[in-house]
């Protein structure tokens, strides 16, 4: 009981780190319609920025600011001079592209860093368990869950209450219309990519001490993305919170019971989905 | 909110399709009121999204070798009727009849491959392929097990070629046949539109606004292409130029708010006052 | 409009060429095997992808499904090479209805992510298999038995010459069956699929069985590149099956250009060759193939074919330049008779 527990709390934990992820991707496609296969680079990005800020500071807490921060500018810069060239090419070249772009990060972050990856402690404070009466936990992971709560919160917020939400939201139903209003179409793109960007960096800084920096991260955490996005329903806050959570705990859960079988059964849930509720749970048809 | 609709579309869905198999004809050669066989009929078909009711109790029924066309305002429900009618778009309640078989849930290719054909209001060709090519897909699909062959060239397959070019001809696009679809001008794009559904065979034309777009020129050809059509196919026209509508028309169902307002003869239509009311407003 | 028969099409006589001359041209006898064996994959991605217009990121499941029934088939049944192939094809072939069946469910981008989610799982079943599988160390030992024909010994394919022609045989073999598959009915309504799938949806064609069928001919042309290679290595590495592989797959497809199976010859080999030459003077190579991939996808969209058609018709003025061009180009395409020996 105790260890389903725990690996509960471990798949909420990851699911959330997974929500981040897809949360940026669906937005930038729900509004811009690109799809963007360097997203899990933007990941890998947010997780090496905290290894080289945490490393050269020894200051977790700066690597969370100004890690995905950094990434966010990365994102921003690489919209607005080298991706919205490709807004009107067809989704198969923006994709083709992208990949092309996340392999080249990908094998930045070799060179600079090494084929090997690397370790990140997690914050003093956080170090070490919690005891609950006859339950431990690890207490950085514990953060974790209640940072990304908060941030799920501080986003839907973002998107719901204030005119920029108002504006994306808007996008999503009918860009041409954003424009119609005078809203300067392009500039709500590029604050939009910057926004994915920074989440998918905010991920990989929050993920880092788990499972540390490493090059070949990016395209799992892709496709995990991608998981989620069908599972949940493109375009939607909501599926990428729920499909984050489900996939995460399925994950988690499963890796009691059948270790190798844990990342097999993400899949399986994923392929049940598309037949039964082929929009994805929260998808529209 | 979706499984809301779903539960209130079973339970509206048993009570009128009873009746509306009561209200069909058995076969599709019973006759009715007219002279000729229902080919084709809907019987109170509604269909609503979400909360928004599109179509109420929508009935129609279309005769062999005619031309009914369907009329309406803007947001009538015309394009709501013809979706259900070809299948994109699944009725909430209601029976759709073909040559007296249920319909109503067939998936669109298979609608087609009965005999059912249908062109888009919105230009929807093979932009890339020659003419020919187009028209040849068409005939092909009704081939059968021969579209499967994947060995012999395609020219092999005489059949869906000389059909092709049976079409070409009766369309007289003979000179731009090798050209790309593309490349052809927005009349004669209008033209092989209903070629294509011409191509397949099918024994019932649903044409959505054949003439959208067309100059006045233009438009008389399509009149004359659709008129000649009609002597050996049933035709379901949906159409915003009252003039080919009123000329060239069987039969004429004006639709208003998802319901159907009037049916009968152009003359009648014509003169009919609710029809008028409909179309300048409630106030005159 | 009279046909060329199509044991005489030139693309096809330009790939007896590619066959001819690559084991010369290249630095090794194994490179050019190696360019034959990713050729044909590139096929199969070039049937979905030129023809069909569906952009598979699955393509890894079947280069290592292949590989390992081929192999799984030599070591347990001590099945014949032919043997081997067609354990490769058949089970291909079952992947391919399967994962066909499910990300034909969705069109579009979500059909792009489920395929790259389906190959994602196949990994990790391939993975978590290792009893069957050899898990992380990949299948090994797998034998490269003598191809016979009736009883006589055809190929020993013991060398590299004799493995390649081996591999050369299976390649021309499936280039003729695609070559004729692209153009017969079948093909023209893959073509169709891909032009306008909701004008064919209304015409009678079932869109998605045509897919499936695309997806299931794909997989055992994949399968079957996935066995020689098998073959070719002694061994079924666990990177057959991972998404890397089927990236790269659509990387070479690409380079090549999806307009005709003949850029498959180019990519194919292209790739092979600047793999090898580059990795063997810097490991990082795949930065160098990311910015191609970005240039190509940005500026050359029909690939290295539309690229060698293009210099082909500027070339007409330059002189020299033109007539190096023409000629080597009339010699890759423009032979309109087979090339026979003077009595």
């Amino acid at each position: 009981m105790n260890l389903y527990l725990i690996q509960v709390f471990n798949g909420l934990g990851i699911g959330m780190i997974y929500f981040l992820i897809a949360v940026g991707l669906t937005i930038i496609f729900g509004i811009m319609n690109f799809v963007n296969f360097a997203h899990g680079a933007f990941y890998l990005l947010g997780a090496y920025a905290c290894y080289a800020i945490a490393d050269l500071t020894g200051n977790f807490w700066l690597a969370l600011v100004l890690g995905p921060v950094a990434v966010g500018i990365g994102g921003w810069l690489g919209e607005r001079y080298f991706l919205s060239r490709l807004y009107r090419v067809p989704h198969m070249y923006q994709i083709l592209v992208t990949l092309g772009l996340a392999l080249v990060i990908q094998e930045m972050a070799v060179l600079i860093w090494g084929p090997i990856g690397k370790p990140i402690a997690p914050p003093e404070v956080f170090r070490g368990v919690m005891i609950f009466g006859n339950f431990a936990y690890p207490k950085y992971r514990l953060f974790l869950i209640g940072f990304t709560a908060i941030l799920a919160l501080a986003l839907w917020l973002l998107l719901e209450r204030t005119r920029y939400g108002a504006v994306l939201r808007a996008g999503t139903e009918s860009t041409e219309m954003v424009s119609l209003l005078g809203i300067n179409i392009f500039r709500v793109y590029s604050m939009t990519f910057a926004l994915g960007a920074f989440l998918a960096g905010l991920a990989g800084v929050l993920a880092a001490p788990i499972r540390g920096a490493e090059p070949f991260m990016g395209p799992d955490a892709l496709v995990i993305a991608f998981v989620v996005v069908v599972v949940g329903g493109l375009g939607s806050f909501a599926g990428a919170l729920v499909g984050g959570i489900v996939v995460g705990i399925v994950q988690s859960v499963m890796s009691s019971f059948w270790s190798e079988g844990a990342n097999i059964m993400i899949y399986v849930a994923m392929a049940l989905v598309i037949l039964l509720r082929p929009h994805g749970l929260l998808g529209r048809a | 909110m979706e499984r809301d609709v779903s539960d209130t579309d079973s339970a509206a869905g048993t009570t009128v399709t009873g009746t509306a198999n009561a209200a069909l004809p058995a076969n599709g050669n019973d006759v009715g009121c007219g002279t000729r066989g229902v080919k084709l009929a809907a019987a109170g078909v509604s269909k609503r999204f979400g909360g928004f009711v599109a179509l109420r109790d929508v009935s129609i029924q279309v005769r062999e070798r005619t031309i009914h066309s369907v009329i309406g305002p803007n947001g009538a429900g015309k394009t709501t009727l013809f979706n259900c009618l070809t299948g994109v778009v699944p009725p909430t309640s209601g029976v759709v009849m073909f040559e007296g078989r249920d319909i109503t849930r067939m998936s669109v290719h298979r609608r087609a491959r009965c005999g059912m054909a249908r062109s888009f209001q919105v230009t929807n060709l093979f932009q890339n392929l020659s003419v020919i090519e187009g028209l040849r897909l068409a005939a092909q699909a009704k081939t059968g097990l021969a579209t499967f062959d994947f060995f012999r060239p395609k020219e092999r397959l005489v059949r869906a070629m000389s059909d092709a070019e049976s079409v070409l001809a009766q369309l007289s696009l003979e000179r731009w046949r090798d050209i790309k679809a593309g490349e052809l001008s927005h009349g004669q794009q209008r033209i092989l539109e209903v070629g294509l559904a011409l191509a397949s065979g099918s024994s019932t034309l649903l044409l959505d606004e054949p003439t959208a777009g067309m100059g006045v020129d233009d438009i008389e050809i399509m009149k004359q292409l659709v008129v000649a059509l009609s002597r050996d196919h049933t035709i379901v026209l949906i159409e915003h130029n009252m003039n080919v509508v009123l000329n060239i028309s069987t039969t004429i169902t004006v639709m208003h708010q998802g319901s159907v307002l009037v049916e009968g003869p152009p003359e009648v239509v014509r003169s009919h006052p609710d029809v008028k009311a409909a179309y300048l407003g409630r106030e005159c | 409009m009279r046909r060329r028969p199509l044991l005489l099409e030139p693309t096809f006589l330009a790939s007896i060429v590619v066959v001819l001359i690559l084991p010369v041209v290249l630095p090794s006898v194994a490179m050019a095997t190696e360019a034959l064996i990713f050729v044909i994959a590139s096929l199969g991605c070039t049937l979905l992808l030129g023809y069909v217009g569906l952009l598979s990121f699955g393509q890894a499941i079947f280069f290592g499904v292949g590989a390992y029934a081929c192999g799984l088939a030599l070591i347990h049944l001590g099945a014949s090479a032919w043997g081997g192939l067609l354990a490769a094809a058949v089970i291909s072939l079952a992947a391919g209805l399967v994962v066909g069946g499910l990300v034909t469910q969705r069109r579009g981008i979500y059909f792009v992510m489920l395929t790259l989610a389906c190959s994602q799982m196949f990994y990790f079943i391939a993975y978590a298999m290792e009893d069957i599988t050899g898990g992380d160390n990949g299948l090994l030992n797998v034998p490269r038995p003598p191809l016979l024909v009736f009883e006589t010994t055809l190929l020993t394919l013991r060398t590299p010459m004799s493995f390649y022609t081996f591999a050369a045989i299976v390649f021309l073999c499936i280039y003729l069956f695609l070559q004729r598959l692209v153009s017969s009915p079948f093909g023209s309504a893959l073509v169709a699929v891909r032009e306008n799938e909701d004008r064919a949806l209304a015409m009678g064609y079932n869109t998605r069985l045509f897919k499936i069928a695309a997806f299931a001919i794909s997989a055992v042309v994949t399968g079957i590149a996935g066995a020689l290679y098998a073959l070719f290595l002694n061994f079924a590495p666990l990177s057959n099956i991972e998404v890397s592989m089927g990236e790269r797959i659509i990387i070479m497809t690409i380079l090549g250009g999806t307009g005709s199976l003949f850029g498959s010859v180019l990519g194919g080999t292209f790739y092979v060759l600047l793999g090898n030459l580059l990795s063997a003077i810097w490991p990082r190579w795949l930065l160098v193939l990311g910015l191609i991939l970005i240039v190509v996808a940005s500026y050359l969209r029909g690939g290295l074919l539309s690229g060698v058609n293009w210099i082909v018709e500027k070339g007409r003025g330059w002189g020299i330049l033109r007539s190096f061009a023409v000629r080597a180009w009339s010699a890759t395409f423009r032979i309109r008779t087979p090339p026979r020996a003077q009595p």
